[in-house]
């Protein structure tokens, strides 16, 4: 027969050590060693209901870069994309938006200020797609830095409306917040984003 | 194939439950740490402004690269093509560019064979102060010794707050098939990368 101990005090004074939390410490130690060094967090939200907006607040400050990835669809019925605003924090102002889109097989230069755009897909069986942006905010802990974004996106309703490209922004009135959140919607109001619309947040290192 | 926490046991100290905890526990670390998607090569932001940056000794180890570079220039300018080369290889056509460019005042496609790869980025010379550029490049198969090198950059170059900035699309060769092991930075106007211009260089398998 083993014999049999239910308790082995070897920790703090007033705190009992067991053997299994000592195991615990040393799986704690390889766990932490096993984690990727270049992504401090990652995160992913399933919607699981029709939304009006996402906000995102309380990111950590823990990476040098922060990448979010959207996959969005919304609620309007048929197969054509369409656009959400998007912009950091919890300020409204648009982000200033240049850079270009592939829409209907012509370039478009984006020349003028407006909302920083995020596609989706219309909400069509027959075209179970979502847009996809991935938006890359370099440096969004560095008060010294004014905050730039760059959105690749592409999103696909039919051959004819077929949107890609890549736009970049600066933040509203070029300001060296830090970035701790964001928010998406429908500028308009006119629009849900879908239940299985999803998003990824994201530290680089 | 991520590290999973062991299964607790009963707190008590036996030699059956000891055994079995020991032995999966040894098995852990026995199987070595997790395959990192991506693991973090360099993480550097520069103190002090600098004419070149250079990244070498770069392991062979991972299947792709992806270098992300945060710059502003000294030049008088109000943009900088970041001059990037492999290897010290500074021949004179050894780096094809297909170029794609968004700016304020229309879009344009490139063609750029010349010594070195010339994305751009931010100098003094423009009206935004503060502002980074940011260039994501990516590197496939870095590390073959049979295989033409391609990638794909994509680049964000604020110079001034009107028409004059605009984002990048690159894809390109270099067209060597040594195995890529240093990555070197200087800008074609000769200035200096300002002091806090920043590089990470991640390793994805």
């Amino acid at each position: 027969m083993p014999t049999l101990f239910t308790n082995i005090v070897d920790g703090e004074p007033g705190e009992p050590d067991t053997w299994n939390d000592r195991l615990d410490g040393v799986e704690a130690g390889i766990l932490a060693m096993s984690t990727p060094q270049n992504m401090p967090f990652t995160n992913t939200t399933v919607l699981t209901s029709d939304v009006s907006s996402i906000v995102v607040t309380g990111i950590p400050q823990t990476a040098s870069h922060l990448e979010i990835l959207l996959n969005l669809t919304h609620s309007y019925v048929g197969i054509q994309q369409g656009y959400l605003r998007f912009y950091l924090n919890s300020d409204p102002t648009p982000l200033t938006n240049r850079g270009g889109l592939w829409s209907g097989g012509s370039v478009v230069p984006l020349t003028t200020s407006g909302t920083l755009q995020v596609v989706t897909i219309g909400n069509d069986a027959s075209r179970p797609a979502r847009g996809f942006n991935r938006i890359l905010i370099p440096n969004y802990t560095d008060i010294t830095k004014k905050k730039i974004a760059l959105n690749q996106l592409i999103g696909w309703g039919n051959p004819g409306n077929t949107v890609g490209g890549l736009i970049i922004g600066l933040s509203p009135l070029a300001k060296t917040d830090l970035i701790t959140g964001f928010t998406v919607e429908d500028a308009t109001g006119t629009y849900l984003i879908k239940a299985g619309s999803s998003y990824t947040i994201s530290g680089i290192k | 194939m991520p590290f999973t926490p062991l299964p607790a046991v009963p707190n008590v100290f036996n030699a059956t439950n000891m055994n079995s905890r020991l032995l999966e526990l040894e098995n852990s670390v026995l199987g070595g740490p997790a395959t990192l998607e991506t693991a973090l090569v360099a993480n550097t932001t520069i103190g002090i402004a600098a004419g070149t940056i250079s990244i070498s000794g770069i392991s062979g180890s991972y299947k792709h690269l992806r270098l992300l570079l945060g710059l502003r220039s000294s030049s008088a300018l109000v943009f900088d093509p970041v001059q990037i080369q492999f290897n010290g290889d500074t021949g004179a056509t050894q780096y094809k560019d297909r170029i794609d460019n968004y700016k304020g005042t229309g879009h344009a496609t490139t063609d750029s064979n010349a010594n070195s790869l010339r994305p751009r980025c931010p100098a003094n010379g423009g009206s935004l102060a503060d502002t980074w550029g940011f260039i994501e490049l990516r590197l496939f198969d870095y590390s073959s010794t049979t295989k033409i090198k391609n990638g794909l950059m994509l680049v964000h170059c604020a110079g001034d707050g009107s028409n004059d900035y605009g984002a990048e699309l690159h894809t390109f060769i270099w067209n060597s098939t040594a195995a890529i092991t240093a990555i070197g930075l200087s800008l074609f106007s000769g200035g200096n990368f300002l002091a806090g211009s920043t590089y990470q260089l991640l390793g994805t398998n």
